[in-house]
């Protein structure tokens, strides 16, 4: 599974919208939604710190690593 | 997706730029067949030079200038045109595919894209046509062309003529620069979608 994404429960959480949030953190809705589908490669420290700042929350709030197998194979290698 | 665009006043710059490129390119791939076609209708009006030149002469450059004999006839017949013609239209033909992928080429710099993978498979396409084309040139134009430009001549007159000539050169070596200009692209373009991907 590895780093697991929890944007979509912040969101939730905050009651705010894709459009709204992007807004508000200066970045593309389509771009917001990348991250929160989980399909992003990488996030910027800035974007983290903004969306932290936006939805009144820390990094770990957002971003959750859960262990797989695959992790497991990875470190033996 | 988010996309990185050149500023505004290059885009435009770009897409006005290639809006006459495509025009002009669009016109030169169907001229050269036409010329090409053109060229083997008015093959009896042609300047002996010519076809000389066609048939392996010394215009051909390094290492066929001794090729045709300056004295050799030439029997111009509506079979050595027709022959001719479709012989010249394999290469006529790899010219025209070349200009359409310009045409296609420029048509994605009009609409702004200007690292897609169709741009990479267009310069793939291009410079494999190229590699067609020089190869065509430096192995079968000047037999194929002595061949049949001597055709209907009498027994014993006619030609088979073979050479190399520098002025192949240019186009071999833009042909493989494309084909590897494809690959670095390629790379790019897998480089571009990994940094689309970074939020």
């Amino acid at each position: 599974m590895g780093v697991v994404v929890n944007l979509d429960v912040m969101m939730a959480r905050r009651k705010v919208r894709l459009g709204e949030l992007a807004a508000r953190v200066g970045i593309t809705e389509a771009n917001l939604s990348i991250l929160k589908t989980g399909k992003a490669k990488a996030i910027r420290f800035s974007t983290l710190s903004a969306l932290c700042r936006e939805l009144e929350c820390q990094p770990g709030d957002i971003l959750e690593w859960r262990f797989s197998p695959e992790d497991d194979a990875d470190a033996d290698e | 997706m988010s996309t990185r665009p050149a500023t505004s006043n290059t885009r435009q710059r770009l897409a006005r730029v290639s809006r006459i490129l495509q025009n002009v390119s669009r016109i030169g791939m169907w001229l050269w067949p036409a010329l090409t076609i053109g060229g083997w209708l008015i093959l009896e009006h042609l300047p002996k030079a010519q076809l000389q030149t066609l048939a392996g002469g010394p215009d051909l450059g390094i290492g066929s200038s001794m090729i045709c004999d300056p004295a050799m006839e030439f029997t111009i017949t509506w079979k050595v045109k027709f022959v001719g013609m479709v012989v010249s239209l394999v290469p006529a033909t790899l010219q025209f595919l070349f200009m359409r992928q310009w045409v296609a080429l420029f048509g994605l710099y009009r609409e702004g894209r200007i690292f897609a993978t169709e741009n990479v498979r267009c310069f793939a396409r291009m410079g494999r046509l190229l590699l067609g084309l020089s190869i065509f040139d430096i192995l079968l134009s000047t037999p194929i062309h002595s061949l049949v430009l001597t055709l209907d001549n009498p027994p014993g007159k006619h030609l088979l003529s073979f050479g190399l000539s520098s002025d192949h050169v240019p186009t071999l070596a833009a042909g493989i620069a494309m084909v590897v200009i494809a690959w670095v692209m390629e790379e790019g373009c897998k480089l571009r979608s990994e940094a689309d991907l970074v939020v």
